[in-house]
């Protein structure tokens, strides 16, 4: 497909400025339960990103049939002179970019899904689990933008492990894990054995009981909540009243242990190398030690807030790309070790908020749940929820370990690369009845 | 296209094929405090092929030219299992079905679509407002190598909003879905220029209440509420997928195992139903995506869990026919095990009776913040407009009420259900990748007797 010859068109129907991402996919799955495969999938897709705009009057879309673009591009040019302007929108990025070199590691597309599966199964069964779930994703994009201003060419790809093993008492635990590295898949078998490890641990799991508790999350675990709070980094969310971070750039309002990025520059599943208006992307500190440096903006919103672009374009809701939280100097060990009364917890799911403006929420640990008195796991809990503040959880770090994982998971996780996180006074409730 | 597919059909060697053709036309419009922020128009169309032999193989594209080349490579997909999987064995249908629009989409234009939104926000003055309006008109083609052969326009229109209002560091919001099958006569169904007024009256009033007071009250729950509590306790639970563990990874498994058909689940007044075939709902559907007829199942029935939720897949490992819930919510998504609408059966008291018994109480009329455990048995509502009831009067509102409890504490709980039904409108999300489908969720008035709230 001709961009050029796309962006003539456009600018031949009147269209001021255009954003066209052609993206060219091939995705492969593996789903499995009770230690067998359940389905093997194929995608093959290519689609075409379109944003135009006329002075401040825009419109976006995606077409999938490329072969009526020109066709479909006219109508759309139609449909954008009858829109009213979004007084929100201030261009398309105009200054002239350089981008890093592409990164993608071939070898990851010779990785067959099915001896992974194998490998994971075996290794969680290995080690105590009675039966396995989970899914393996490979996948591998060819993408390409042009904008009035700027024009450039990615090709990424990637393999996702998720299983999720289980004990004879329902017990499980989880590792979900992402790669852009075929070295990284080497030992399969290993991520497999892990989860069966944490599902042995639990035993026969007891009902949680309630209160405060210092608490050292997996990776996965603070993945969903890191996950859910760069959502409201977004200058959309801040602009829309929806966000926790509002009003809070320059201010000291986190604890000096949480260091948040988002760094599509880290050769991982988040790789990228420019946004939706090419846009080069960057390494953005969100929080530095405590305290909030910038939301995620395109042109447009920087343009609202008076700042620069972090290439995180969503040209209209910017977004993050790979968050890494810094690491510490102590081992995760070392944190267990530091909590007398306490809790670690693997995995969290279903994160709701009640309130966006001020951070109160509730999410429910699974996949692990540990009591630990004096740094030792004394039992495995079932039935308890955080009940919770995320201010007050960022706040509360108490720190962070040395090792970090590259997580992403179904339920919310972005492609991120954590520590093991302590955070001390969370609030555990659980079901009355 | 029929003539591509059945070609393409024709070709597969297998002990059981499908191919699914899906072309979707939607338009997207989002209003943020006033300004449009967004439009979007798309059309898009594609193929999915689903093969059947020792295990399953699921191939789809949007690129006409490789269809052969996809169907090929789902043959040699389905040859990834060691134990042989079995569909159940069902009847072949051939039909066509559609759903009526009173106002049909394609005769709203844009201008008049962005117009009603911005007046709505010009009816409003909270802080944050939020708004979104989607439409998609859906044509399916459905043939597998059982001579079934299936095919499908549906239209349907769904409102979003998200509001936010503060009140002296205060802050309360809501959000709210309305959806039909059908066109734009939604807004004759729901008058949203009056509804979106009376939430935001309410958040202002709910901003400046006390919290909800701690202890052990009956608890009377709206339509709202009631039809979250059967989605989320009921019909994702009775998900025969989920039972036999297949979701174990992603949206999780459920605390009912094949056996417990039978099993007291709660008061013999409780009649939970999933039914896709109820008129014009969101995800109404005259066949599932698998060419099964539709029909109203009963999840829990007089207080006992009743029927699973199936499609063929699930079927055939308990032995079973499936029950036509099987949907994907795009043309390159699997079938999986969904509901429709799920709903509390009416009972036979008025709502007044409801309340005339309460000395003291909390209604919770609406919820804000919920989730539930991934068996589905330990969850949590916090309610958006409540009230405190005392001696069967509402007395004064009431902000967050925290109702945390399992499953059958609730349903054992109640003691009467109202005559009143309503629905409301929701995405459902379950599969990998995730599918959220069209769902309605409802029920009538519901009392239950004391239970701890904080």
């Amino acid at each position: 497909m001709d961009l050029e010859k796309l962006m003539d068109k456009a600018q031949n129907l009147g269209i001021d400025e255009a954003s066209f991402i052609l993206e060219v996919r091939e995705k492969r799955q593996v789903r499995f339960s009770n230690n067998d495969i359940d389905i093997s999938k194929l995608w093959v897709e290519r689609s075409l990103d379109v944003f135009i705009s006329k002075g401040k009057k825009v419109f976006m879309t995606t077409i999938k049939n490329l072969d009526k673009a020109e066709e479909l591009l006219e109508k759309y040019a139609r449909i954008l002179q009858n829109l009213p302007e979004n007084k929100d929108f201030y261009g398309l990025n105009p200054k002239k970019q350089s981008y890093r070199e592409k990164k993608i590691d071939y070898e990851i597309l010779d990785v067959e899904l099915e001896d992974l599966t194998k490998d994971v199964i075996d290794g969680a069964i290995e080690k105590g689990a009675i039966r396995a779930a989970g899914v393996i994703y490979r996948d591998h994009v060819k993408r390409k933008i042009l904008t009035n201003y700027n024009s450039a060419e990615d090709e990424v790809a990637n393999v996702d492990i998720v299983i999720r093993a289980f004990n004879e008492y329902r017990n499980a635990g989880q590792e979900a894990i992402t790669t852009a590295e075929a070295k990284e898949l080497e030992d399969a078998r290993s991520i497999g054995e892990r989860t069966g490890v944490i599902a042995s641990l639990g035993g026969e799991p007891k009902d949680g009981k309630e209160g405060k508790y210092k608490i050292l999350f997996h990776p996965l675990a603070f993945g969903s909540l890191i996950s859910y709070s760069m959502h409201m980094a977004s200058a959309f969310a801040v602009d829309a009243g929806m966000s926790f971070f509002a009003g809070k750039i320059g201010e000291k309002a986190y604890s000096e242990k949480l260091t948040i990025y988002d760094d599509p520059t880290l050769f991982s599943t988040g790789y990228r190398v420019f946004d939706e208006e090419a846009t080069a992307t960057q390494r953005t500190p969100i929080v530095e030690k405590g305290i909030v440096r910038n939301y995620l903006h395109s042109y447009s919103t920087a343009q609202k807030f008076n700042t620069k672009t972090t290439g995180n374009a969503g040209i209209i809701n910017p977004n993050a790309w790979q968050p890494v939280v810094e690491g510490g100097n102590k081992s995760y060990q070392d944190l267990l070790s530091e909590i007398d009364k306490g809790l670690f917890i693997v995995n969290l799911w279903y994160t709701r908020f009640q309130d966006y403006r001020n951070g109160d929420f509730s999410t429910i640990p699974r996949d692990g749940i540990f009591y630990i008195e004096n740094g030792e796991i004394k039992e495995s809990w079932i039935g308890i929820r955080v009940t919770e503040n995320m201010q007050h959880i960022f706040s509360s770090v108490v720190d962070v370990s040395k090792e970090r994982e590259k997580v992403k998971w179904w339920d919310e996780v972005l492609p991120s690369y954590l520590p093991y996180v302590l955070v001390d006074g969370v609030n555990i409730t659980r079901s009355k009845l | 296209m029929e003539d591509i597919m059945e070609r393409v059909l024709n070709k597969i060697n297998a002990r059981f094929a499908e191919v699914r053709y899906m072309r979707i036309k939607m338009n997207l419009i989002t209003v943020k405090n006033g300004v449009v922020n967004a439009v979007s128009t798309t059309e898009e169309d594609g193929f999915a092929v689903r093969v059947v032999n020792e295990g399953i193989g699921f191939a789809a594209t949007n690129n006409l030219s490789k269809l052969d080349e996809i169907a090929e490579r789902a043959i040699k997909l389905a040859r990834n299992r060691k134990n042989k999987v079995e569909f159940s064995q069902e009847k072949s249908y051939e039909d066509s079905w559609s759903v009526e629009e009173k106002k049909k989409i394609e005769n709203m234009d844009m201008e008049e679509k962005i117009n009603y939104l911005l007046d709505v926000d010009k009816h409003l003055s909270a802080q944050m407002k939020l708004q979104m309006l989607r439409d998609k008109e859906i044509e399916k083609i459905y043939m597998n190598s059982e001579g079934t052969k299936i095919r499908a326009k549906i239209p349907r229109v769904e409102y979003f909003y998200m509001m936010g209002v503060m009140d002296n560091g205060n802050f309360e919001q809501s959000y709210r879905q309305y959806g039909i099958s059908g066109g734009y006569e939604i807004f004759d169904r729901w008058d949203i220029l009056s509804l979106l007024p009376e939430e935001e009256k309410a958040l202002k009033e709910i901003v400046k209440a006390n919290k909800s007071p701690e202890g052990t009250y009956d608890l009377i729950v709206g339509p709202e509420v009631a039809g979250i509590i059967a989605h989320e306790s009921c019909g994702h639970p009775s998900e025969a997928d989920r039972i036999l563990g297949r979701e174990a990874a992603q949206a999780g498994e459920s605390f009912i195992t094949p056996s417990k058909i039978g099993d007291k689940i709660g008061s013999e007044i409780v009649n939970v139903v999933d039914d896709p075939t109820v008129p014009n709902s969101f995800g109404y559907y005259k066949y599932d995506e698998e060419g099964i007829p539709a029909r109203r199942r009963y999840l829990y029935k007089e207080g006992k869990i009743n029927e699973f939720l199936h499609n063929r897949e699930s079927a055939g490992k308990l032995g079973t026919k499936s029950n036509g819930a099987a949907r994907s919510s795009w043309w390159n998504r699997e079938p999986i095990v969904r509901m429709s609408t799920t709903f509390f059966e009416p009972g036979d008291y008025s709502k007044e009776e409801l309340f005339e018994d309460v000395k003291e109480g909390i209604y919770m009329k609406s919820f804000t913040e919920w989730n539930i455990d991934d068996i589905r048995y330990n969850q949590k509502y916090v309610g958006r407009e409540a009230y405190l009831i005392k001696n069967g009067e509402i007395v004064e509102p009431v902000r967050r009420p925290v109702l945390e409890i399992t499953t059958p504490g609730f349903y054992d709980r109640i003691d009467a259900i109202a005559k009143d039904l309503e629905f409301f409108a929701g995405t459902c999300g379950k599969g990998d990748p995730m599918q959220g489908v069209d769902v309605w969720m409802g029920g009538p008035h519901i009392r239950l007797r004391g239970i701890k709230l904080r």
